[in-house]
């Protein structure tokens, strides 16, 4: 039970993309909840979506899909959180 | 704290630049504790003349070679009238450059009047620029503020932060690594030509630092007179405080976070402190990025556009 994991894809709408800024935010969020993060795209390596340089390297652009996979008791909720972020183009366009 | 003096008295200057400068005092000396309210000094040729609009009597004011000799082609009475007009205005002192002989009738009035004359062997140029530097710097803001003042890869570095979180260990460990303090504890702050802040270690205090468990250091004695300086140009603050869960500290630096010190923005880094991190070391390497932002390198902004750069890179392949 404590160990739920929870998969979603989300696609990656603003114009810049995931550059620094953008994760930076996914990074602060990630850490305020006890679920393991990891994110990947097009099956490459999965990278700890609780680490900035690990973020900033998928080098992700606009109309990318992430795959999200949150590991652990409120992971349902982390990727609420991520989801909702990604789609607020965090706050840029 | 800010303060701002709005006075020194003659004995004042003379304290401080008097070894320098070479003063020498020879009449009016119960006039030296005549207060100097500008930081500007006066040349009154033409008040010598006697015209006295617009005099500028709260400065210094300084004879050269033109007044001097213009004295000396006056009649004596008229020397006289002239003078004693100018002396009771309350002017604070007369320095007489290039070591000039007043004659015996600005003596006497300096004596009567008690306002001091100053003899200096510099020439004019040179007397007023100097007197108006140490004065337009006696004149500038000043603060008291609790921190260290180091000097790191040639920066100046004021560390900041509540007590006990560890100002003065993580200056030792700088010091111990060949960086020099400047000082610890009380620093006092100094506009200096309308855009430096400098700060200036405590005299009282000296390089002695105290550490919690040990006492009190002496940095100089303990490593050397290499490992301080009396007082550096500030370029960036950084400020300690305990690790806080729940706050989420800088990630990127891509916008640079800044403090107010005497009106000057002074960049600001902010550290947070917890056990296993080498504090020393960061605000080394806070430095070196100080440094290399300085010089018009900001590597966290620069990293960015280049993420962006190969995004673009990819999407316009994959359309």
């Amino acid at each position: 039970m404590n160990n739920n994991e929870t998969i979603r894809e989300i696609t990656v709408i603003n114009k810049l993309g995931i550059h620094a800024r953008p994760s930076s935010m996914l990074v602060q969020i990630a850490n305020q909840f006890e679920a393991d993060l990891f994110v990947s795209h097009d099956g490459q390596d999965e990278v700890n979506a609780k680490s900035i340089m690990g973020v900033m390297m998928l080098a992700a652009g606009q109309g990318t899909k992430l795959q999200f996979r949150a590991v652990g008791p409120d992971s349902e909720e982390l990727l609420d959180k991520i989801e909702q972020l990604i789609n607020s183009k965090f706050n840029e366009d | 704290m800010k303060s701002k003096k709005i006075f020194v008295t003659v004995q004042e200057l003379i304290d401080g630049l008097g070894d320098e400068m070479k003063f020498k005092v020879i009449s009016g000396f119960n006039g030296l504790n005549r207060h100097i309210t500008a930081a500007e000094v006066n040349r009154p040729g033409l008040a010598l003349t006697g015209y006295y609009e617009h005099f500028a009597k709260h400065r210094l004011q300084v004879l050269g070679l033109v007044e001097m000799n213009y004295l000396k082609s006056i009649s004596s009475a008229e020397h006289y009238k002239r003078l004693a007009q100018l002396m009771q205005m309350r002017i604070p002192a007369f320095i007489i450059a290039r070591n000039f002989v007043p004659l015996p009738e600005t003596v006497a009035l300096s004596n009567k009047y008690n306002v001091p004359i100053i003899r200096v062997p510099g020439v004019t140029m040179k007397v007023v620029n100097k007197t108006s530097a140490w004065l337009e710097d006696q004149f500038s803001p000043s603060t008291k503020i609790h921190g260290v003042l180091m000097e790191v890869y040639g920066m100046g570095v004021l560390i900041m932060g509540k007590a006990s979180v560890g100002k003065s260990e993580c200056a030792l460990s700088l010091v111990e690594r060949g960086h020099i303090l400047v000082g610890d504890d009380v620093i006092k702050l100094k506009l200096t030509e309308g855009i430096f802040v400098t700060g200036y270690a405590n005299p009282m205090i000296g390089h002695h630092m105290e550490i919690r468990g040990i006492g009190i250091v002496n940095i100089q004695s303990l490593y050397g007179v290499k490992s301080v300086r009396t007082w550096k140009h500030i370029d960036f603050v950084v400020t300690l405080e305990e690790w806080q869960e729940n706050k989420s500290y800088e990630r990127l630096g891509i916008d640079n976070k800044f403090i107010d010190l005497l009106g000057v923005k002074t960049p600001n880094v902010l550290i947070p402190v917890k056990p296993g991190r080498d504090v020393a070391l960061l605000i080394e390497t806070a430095a070196q990025n100080e440094k290399l932002k300085k010089l018009g390198f900001n590597v966290a902004r620069e990293f960015n556009d280049h993420l962006i750069a190969s995004m673009n890179k990819k999407n316009c392949k994959s359309n």
